[in-house]
């Protein structure tokens, strides 16, 4: 897959646009997750792996041969996403997420959870978690998500978004921070 | 002894506390242990929603929508070297790891993950097989409108041969690994062409024209590389539901 890939980048750089089809193919997926997690949003999603996938072309040449085309395109599409939030905040729509998935009302827990905090896992605890998602600022949403829910080491993060790794790590930080003070009454309530 | 702060704690629950002095800690402390579950259980409820199925065709109709976006590139000399030396490289790669999967098709395991990883490198084949075929059909097809007399310089052609030459080593053995023997033969006809016209003097002689063109008819060349082309191309781009049988 790795050889496809690298021959598709070469063809692209040499000028055979349709070449490029089998680098969108090989990653539209994974690049469409990354964006869905980010915002909640299919139409935002799909906007973010278009602009992804242009900003990949028109800048191909930068992409360097040794590393592998799918961290490449995540940290495109990741940053697709933090230009995409701000922009929503600046006009003012920033309300990602702050409607819990309809499907999904209650929060399930794995079975070895059950006790005293499932009664936490309701409608209203969801509510909570998602207006202090929309507390977080952009760039502390994406950070969170990375670490938390794609797995992302700090020291990835920190590369994904070309700042510092103490500022990776602080950013988490704030997110968690944030998200515990509006998950703390609930606790204490118990 | 001191206690892990919060910063600590989370970066213990994310696995990314590297200090072993700390972890021994919380193993041990039964405080830090209370606090760390209380975390845990916070942030097991920060969930993001699930990621929506798409659609069979989502790449197909994203590449459509992308295609007429994409600008045409200005193509230096210095891309088409590059692109030379990333082929070699890939050819090399190639290889290796046809080597390598000779040596260890013994022990393959067929297990569902490695099916679907042959079905998407199939795909991604197919995809470069067939917008390698259009090309080949291109050059196919003015070649064989040449004119014996005519004096079209022939080092341009030959340049985009030996290219579609490199390319079509590496598809022929990609394929290789795929069922489709069509697709296989194709390739291999097409491969003795393209060398042949890749290794042409450059001056063409009378005849020689000729003489190539002669080589492509009789292996029927330009029909294969068409009707497995616009097979490979319909597989692609499959039609939307309603041919599928799905109600409109
Ligand atoms: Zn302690």
């Amino acid at each position: 897959m790795e050889t496809l890939e690298a021959t598709a980048v070469a063809q692209v750089l040499s000028g055979d646009r349709d070449a490029f089809r089998v680098l969108v193919d090989a990653h539209a997926r994974a690049v469409f997750s990354v964006a869905f997690r980010m915002t909640g949003n299919k139409e935002d999603a799909d906007e973010i792996v278009q602009e992804t996938f242009l900003r990949a072309y028109k800048s191909l040449d930068r992409f360097e041969a040794r590393s592998k085309f799918s961290t490449w395109i995540y940290r495109i599409a990741v940053n697709r996403c933090l230009d995409f939030l701000e922009k929503k905040k600046i006009a003012g729509t920033y309300t990602i997420s702050d409607e819990p998935d309809p499907e999904e009302n209650t929060i399930q827990l794995p079975s070895n959870d059950a006790g005293p905090d499932r009664l936490l896992m309701s409608k209203e605890a969801k509510m909570k978690i998602s207006q202090a998602m929309t507390q977080l600022t952009p760039t502390e949403r994406v950070a969170f998500t990375l670490r938390h829910v794609d797995g992302q080491s700090i020291e990835e993060i920190s590369r994904a978004l070309k700042i510092r790794e103490n500022a990776a790590k602080n950013t988490v930080f704030r997110a968690v921070r944030k998200l515990r003070v509006a998950l703390e009454p609930m606790v204490a309530t118990k | 002894m001191k206690h892990l702060s919060e910063e600590e704690l989370i970066l213990k629950h994310y696995g990314e506390l590297k200090d072993e002095e700390l972890s021994a800690h919380v193993a041990g402390c039964e405080e830090c242990r209370a606090e760390l579950m209380k975390l845990d259980a916070q942030l097991k409820q920060v969930r993001v929603p699930g990621v929506p199925e798409l659609d069979e065709g989502y790449e197909t109709q994203l590449w459509f929508k992308l295609r007429d976006q994409l600008p045409e590139r200005n193509v230096s000399k210095w891309a088409v070297w590059g692109r030379n030396c990333a082929m070699a490289a890939a050819m090399a790669v190639l290889l290796v790891s046809a080597f390598l999967a000779g040596r260890q098709s013994r022990n393959v395991v067929n297990s569902p993950v490695v099916q679907n990883n042959q079905r998407k490198v199939d795909r991604l084949v197919a995809l470069a097989v067939g917008n390698h075929l259009e090309k080949s059909q291109i050059l196919l097809i003015e070649l064989m409108s040449q004119g014996d007399n005519d004096k079209t310089d022939f080092s341009a052609t030959q340049g985009q041969a030996r290219d579609l030459l490199d390319a079509n080593r590496l598809y022929r053995m990609s394929a290789a690994k795929s069922s489709d023997p069509t697709v296989q033969r194709t390739l291999d006809d097409l491969e003795r062409v393209l060398a042949e016209i890749a290794n042409s003097p450059s001056d063409l002689k009378s005849g020689d024209v000729e003489r190539l063109q002669r080589m492509i008819e009789q292996q029927g060349l330009l029909f294969k590389v068409r009707v497995v082309g616009s097979r490979i191309r319909e597989q692609n781009n499959p039609v939307p539901a309603k041919q599928q049988g799905t109600k409109l």
